[in-house]
């Protein structure tokens, strides 16, 4: 009897401990931006589950924490960090599951006129934003000289980016989410060039992390389901972890390809 | 209710950012991201305005009196402010200073006000064009102005930007001097190069030509009232600043931080040339102080008419605005206006009579022997840096950053380290305008 009162205690503070543990949440990018906001939404979707955030100053310092903390964390992390063996790369046991996808989006500032014909993005003398990005760069260029070879493609960094289209210095942006900007094409693989192999490409995040979180729970979440950036939807969603990963290098060899 | 609480709050934060060095408008409103997701939308606008307005007006007392910038943008401030201290003209440049950043606070708001009807044509500020010109402007002026020579002004600059480069750049996928070290990836911080580089060896310098106690006298209200009726001899000054601190304000990718350094390096160059610039010279503190604060308010047009949010602040603010489902509007802006610059007025009211009153405060140093109180300085400052790197878990790796510096900081003793910190900083925006005006225009 003695035993089983025993047997039982422990149980139940074993459960106690489970039901206790916390996941922190890794911000590793600029506060507000789309990673910081996918981050965001992790920890409300936990919920009673959700630590702290642990800030850190870049994907170094991320990666660090991911490989090193003894309590359980979790991240949403660009895919594009996982290719090519950079410094950023994390080993594929912190693989959770694809977190969200978003096919870019060509957008224009609303009151320009000249823009919103699509024939002046097919055949005008345009300029094209782009994100700063080694790894997307080279296809997202690629892609836009095949639409239109008067095009010129333009790297941005963050601040400039976000008002280039305002400024009038460019007639066009490639983003991910558009925001308050029109959209004039998508790039979902219909739209534009259906036969370019660019021609459905996206931008997407991962979940990684030492504990294994069922992204299910994510997606049921009113957090998800309110989410701003609702262009980013369910990656690979029911799929099995290994075909994921699989998909996940099948798209990063394509791209990277082109980045080479 | 809650109005009152978000301001009480916002003037703490705003004091807590001013203050302690390091510890910048971004990180306070990162440590109250859960609070502002509780609030009403406008009252978000509110805790900003007080916060960097607050903000404002104690940067500029720790780096006159201690010689500790709180950030890049107080470098100026620090330069000419605690060169006055030295000089026994503490008092005047608490004064000029909290007295700029009020004038300036107003005229911040007046433009916006006169600007309203035609703000849409305003887009056109925001181009790389503009951006890259106001930064090549300030570095050329810069490198000109400095004390050293030029040769050496444009090495430091040099070695500025190398500095800057260090670390793993996830845009280009390129390590640059980062000898797979992980303490490099993540490229060298900006504190420990500012406090290294450039307060280091201008405490130096400082204790070998003064070896006597700290004397403060503080600030009195009288003394107020006396350089408010100045102050008219400085107005062209004021006027230059704040109109350079509120464009600056405008253009993405430079923010008022830079207004500062843009106002400053130009007030400098003027004075140059009119042979009347000493180092501790009240027009170019003015000039620093003013822009910046003009800066301040004028930072919020983009975000609050268009949507685009210009600083790492206003993005998160933007984030919390659009997690509580308010789309940032026009409509909604005009609607909040009058509030908005009614708490941020106030808030500078209360920032200049706060000012005056934590300076008188730190008439107990007085007395103390001023190598002391550099030696203080030295030690808070490595404390400042481990607690800020371990905000990233890498405290003890900022403070060897801050080590491997030290003897380029002992070269730069009697040297005018201003090229070498200005490169640090302006190398990012400056490279990447840059080579943006070529991809747009070649």
């Amino acid at each position: 009897m003695k035993k089983l009162f025993l047997i039982l205690l422990v149980t139940l503070f074993s459960f106690n401990a489970i039901a206790l543990e916390k996941i922190n949440v890794i911000k590793h990018s600029r506060p507000g931006g789309l990673i910081d906001r996918l981050n965001v939404i992790l920890a409300e979707a936990l919920g009673e589950r959700f630590g702290v955030f642990i800030e850190v100053a870049n994907c170094v310092a991320a990666k660090k924490v991911m490989e090193n903390s003894k309590q359980p964390v979790i991240t949403a992390w660009p895919t594009e960090r996982q290719f090519g063996g950079q410094p950023c790369t994390v080993d594929n046991k912190y693989f959770i599951s694809t977190y969200s996808n978003s096919p870019y989006h060509i957008t224009y500032f609303s009151s320009n006129e000249q823009a919103a014909d699509i024939n002046h993005l097919r055949t005008g003398d345009i300029k094209i934003g782009v994100w700063d990005s080694a790894f997307w760069y080279a296809p997202q260029k690629e892609f836009i000289l095949s639409l239109n070879p008067n095009a010129k493609v333009i790297r941005y960094k963050s601040k400039p980016f976000r008002t280039a289209l305002a400024s009038g210095e460019i007639d066009y942006k490639m983003v991910s989410f558009p925001g308050e900007d029109s959209v004039i094409a998508i790039m979902d693989g219909e739209s534009l060039l259906p036969e370019h192999k660019f021609s459905n490409m996206g931008y997407s995040l991962l979940l990684f992390g030492n504990i294994n979180v069922n992204i299910e729970s994510i997606y049921e979440s009113d957090a998800w389901a309110n989410r701003r950036d609702v262009t980013h939807q369910p990656w690979m969603r029911g799929q099995f972890k290994l075909y994921k990963l699989k998909e996940v290098e099948r798209m990063l060899n394509e791209i990277g390809k082109a980045s080479k | 209710m809650e109005t009152a609480i978000v301001f009480v709050i916002g003037i703490a934060s705003g004091l807590l950012s001013g203050i302690l060095p390091g510890v910048g408008g971004l990180v306070v409103m990162t440590l109250a991201f859960p609070f502002l997701m509780t609030l009403d939308p406008a009252n978000i606008l509110i805790f900003y305005v007080t916060m960097v307005s607050i903000d404002q007006f104690f940067n500029g007392i720790t780096a006159i009196i201690f010689g500790v910038p709180g950030n890049s943008m107080s470098i100026p401030t620090m330069i000419e402010g605690h060169a006055m201290f030295r000089q026994g003209r503490g008092s005047s440049a608490i004064m000029f200073s909290a007295l700029g950043s009020y004038f300036a606070s107003i005229f911040g708001v007046l433009l916006i006000l006169l600007l309203l009807p035609v703000l849409w044509s305003v887009y056109g500020l925001w181009n790389t064009t503009v951006q890259s010109i106001l930064l090549t402007f300030a570095a050329l002026v810069l490198l000109m102005v400095s004390r050293n020579k030029l040769l050496l002004n444009l090495i430091l600059f040099a070695v500025g930007s190398f500095l800057a480069h260090v670390g793993f750049s996830e845009e280009r996928g390129t390590a640059f001097f980062t000898f797979d070290m992980d303490i490099l990836y993540s490229g060298i911080p900006m504190l420990p190069v500012l406090s290294i580089l450039f307060v280091l060896p201008m405490l130096i310098t400082s204790y070998l030509k003064t070896s006597t106690a700290f004397n403060f006298p503080g600030v009195t209200f009288d003394g107020y009232v006396r350089n408010i009726k100045r102050l008219k001899n400085y107005f062209p000054t004021l006027l230059r600043s704040s109109f350079l601190g509120s464009v600056g304000g405008f253009v993405p990718g430079m923010s008022y931080g830079f207004s500062s350094v843009l106002a400053y390096v130009s007030e400098r160059w003027l004075r140059k040339r009119n042979k009347q610039y000493k180092l501790g010279d009240t027009n170019c503190l003015i000039a620093s102080e003013s822009a910046n604060n003009a800066g301040a308010f004028t930072q919020l047009v983009p975000l609050l008419f268009l949507g685009i949010p210009i600083t790492a602040s206003e993005a998160l603010i933007y984030h919390v605005l659009e997690a509580r489902n308010l789309p940032v509007s026009v409509e909604w802006f005009s609607s909040t206006f009058q509030s908005i610059v009614l708490f941020f007025l106030v808030s500078a009211s209360i920032g200049l009579l706060l000012a005056a009153k934590y300076v008188n405060l730190l008439k107990v140093f007085n007395g103390v022997k001023i190598s002391y109180v550099y030696s203080i300085i030295m030690i808070f400052l490595f404390f400042t840096i481990y607690q800020t790197g371990q905000m990233y878990f890498a405290g003890v790796e900022h403070l060897l950053i801050a080590i491997a510096l030290i003897p380029l900081g002992f070269l730069l003793v009697k040297r005018d380290p201003t090229p070498l910190v200005f490169g640090f900083i302006l190398h990012g925006p400056l490279w990447d305008s840059w080579i943006r005006i070529l991809e747009l225009y070649f």
